[in-house]
């Protein structure tokens, strides 16, 4: 069987996500702190409110015309307000509302009391960023909204991609659940190679009628090589990588995922279970590899063996006092 | 929901589902309506005639239903990773199983799933009143637990109103609304027809003569076997049968 059905992803998680590295994913300003350190291109913070105190001194002014809010551990996209370009009042949302400084004030106030986050018992964070704007090769292939790309990785491999991108009737989301259109990605060189809404191949996209198979995804090389670093930034070692193609920045990592989803498999036309096998097989001969090396240098046999004679030698003796040693009968 | 574009399969399935859901629902009454009413009318004569006599009990005694307690939990863990049916509550199921066999084949289900059913009518009317979470599912599981009282009391049925089914069915409604809040009215109904229909298995299951002369005979081997089970199928890590549904379109290669 090469597909890789739920029993297996949850001994997969279980076996190479941390319980803290499951945790730490959901905090979106550490998650991104960790992923610059280890050189991954993530979206700019342009500020990060953590108490009452901090929105008191927050100076709408300062705050750039675009600019994308979210909670620091928000759930799928809740809560989140984009905005671009202002008004005499306030902002211009991309949903087309106004938002005005009362209410971005009382949306600050709802974030940091916790009521859109995962956790709603604790206090939250609210984190402003630079509005993304996809680029124009890719934006074009979708009507509205943001579409991303997913790849899942063990360690540092790459194992299958894909990308997600919303439809009208997905109301811009890039959820496959709600309408969005799933279309695999080839590694060798960025292609769309299959495109699949709900459980239907498709070659076009059904919003904009664009040829969607053969497309390139712009700055995949990119992509890939920041998807392949978060592992080791994360400590998650089964990962899902969400990344966005900024115009101007290229590929930015927008989340990390603990545990990806398996829908992929359907859109690439492709079970997970045997690359992973592949991958695994190939890390345990090279681990046995390099162990087989580090004997050969590090301790000749020489050294080895007489050690282990003397350790030997030593358990007799111990053997041997224990039982010669008279029990007395009471 | 895209029904001018629905396969005609699946139009058949969905009428076959709502059918069986009629039916089960007719069935329901019918013996709610037998077990209150005890005269004898063509209704409770159907009743009698297709299951029996539907206030009778187990009567199997609690040393024994403990002993099946870990076959129940084993069904549940064949149940969610080998078939890959969705439940609520861990082991919903098996509480549920454990509360008929306490009150009995017939009787147990109906009174469990009627007072069920109260619960999620009542929940609607009792989210217009905007009340907090806690006393929502307070007030909710109270009024379940009234109705399954008011039954008993009606039906003299003392097997009933012991601690234990009331306790279990006010834990369904319970769980039975969080999974509507995460997973949507759909869903949750869906759920709750797998996990009634899982505890009914588990039931039948529980009550074979051949397992009841092994527990008489060898009362550690059922707890032991159940365990042995377990271990082995916490190890599957294969395709459950519904998933090979779901991932049709990945069979490419």
């Amino acid at each position: 069987m090469t597909i890789l059905g739920m029993n297996r992803r949850n001994a997969l998680i279980q076996r190479y996500n941390s319980r803290e590295a499951i945790k730490g994913v959901n905090q979106k300003f550490r998650t991104k702190e960790r992923l610059a350190a280890a050189g991954v291109p993530v979206p700019k913070t342009i500020a990060l409110i953590q108490d009452e105190e901090e929105l008191a001194n927050l100076c709408f002014d300062e705050l750039p015309d675009a600019f994308a809010l979210k909670p620091d551990r928000g759930r799928r996209g809740e809560g989140v307000i984009l905005v671009d370009g202002r008004t005499h009042d306030g902002w211009k949302q991309l949903s087309g509302k106004t938002l005005t400084h009362e209410m971005l004030t009382r949306h600050l106030h709802r974030i940091l009391q916790g009521e859109l986050s995962l956790d709603s018992t604790i206090s939250d964070a609210a984190l402003f960023e630079p509005l993304i704007r996809t680029h124009p090769a890719f934006a074009r292939l979708v009507p509205v909204g943001l579409p991303d790309i997913r790849i899942i990785c063990l360690r540092d491999v790459p194992l299958m991609a894909m990308t997600r991108l919303p439809t009208l009737e997905s109301g811009g989301r890039a959820n496959l659940h709600q309408g969005a259109v799933g279309a695999a990605i080839d590694f060798k060189n960025g292609q769309i190679f299959r495109a699949m809404l709900g459980d239907q191949e498709i070659e076009y996209h059904p919003s904009t009628d664009q040829l969607l198979v053969g497309e390139c995804i712009p700055h995949w090389e990119d992509a890939v090589r920041a998807a392949r670093r978060c592992s080791a930034a994360l400590d998650l070692g089964y990962i899902g990588v969400d990344i966005v193609i900024d115009a101007n920045e290229g590929a930015q990592v927008l989340e990390c995922n603990a545990y990806p989803g398996l829908e992929i498999q359907n859109v690439n036309g492709a079970g997970l279970a045997a690359r992973l096998d592949m991958v695994e097989r190939r890390a345990r001969l090279r681990q046995r590899r390099l162990q087989r090396r580090d004997q050969r240098q590090g301790q000749p046999l020489g050294q080895v063996l007489p050690a282990l004679a003397r350790k030997a030698n030593l358990l007799a003796a111990q053997l041997r006092e224990v039982w010669h040693t008279p029990v007395a009968h009471a | 929901m895209r029904f001018d574009e629905d396969l005609p399969g699946d139009i058949v399935m969905r009428r076959l589902a709502r059918f069986a859901m009629a039916a089960a629902i007719a069935c329901l009454i019918a013996i709610i309506w037998t077990l209150f009413d005890r005269s004898d009318t063509f209704v409770s004569r159907a009743v009698h005639y297709v299951f029996g006599d539907p206030a009778r009990a187990w009567g199997l005694d609690n040393l024994y239903l403990l002993l099946a307690l870990p076959l129940g939990a084993a069904m549940v863990v064949f149940v969610r990773s080998v078939l890959g049916l969705q439940t609520f509550g861990l082991f919903t199921p098996m509480l549920l199983a454990l509360s008929y066999l306490q009150s009995g084949p017939i009787v147990g289900p109906t009174i469990s799933t009627a007072a069920i059913l109260v619960g999620m009518l009542a929940a609607p009317i009792l989210r217009q009143l905007h009340l907090s979470r806690v006393a929502f599912l307070g007030a909710l599981i109270s009024i379940v637990v009234t109705a399954l009282g008011a039954m008993a009391i009606h039906l003299e049925q003392s097997a009933l109103i012991s601690a234990f089914p009331v306790v279990v069915t006010a834990l369904v409604v319970e769980r039975w609304w969080n999974a509507w809040e995460a997973n949507g009215p759909g869903k949750a109904i869906r759920m709750t027809v797998t996990t009634l229909i899982i505890a009914l298995v588990i039931q039948m299951l529980v009550a074979t003569p051949m397992l009841i002369n092994l527990a008489a005979n060898a009362p550690l081997a059922m707890p032991i076997g159940s365990v042995i089970l377990m271990l082995l199928l916490g190890r599957y890590h294969g395709l459950r049968f519904s998933e090979l549904a779901r991932f049709r379109a990945a069979k490419g290669d």
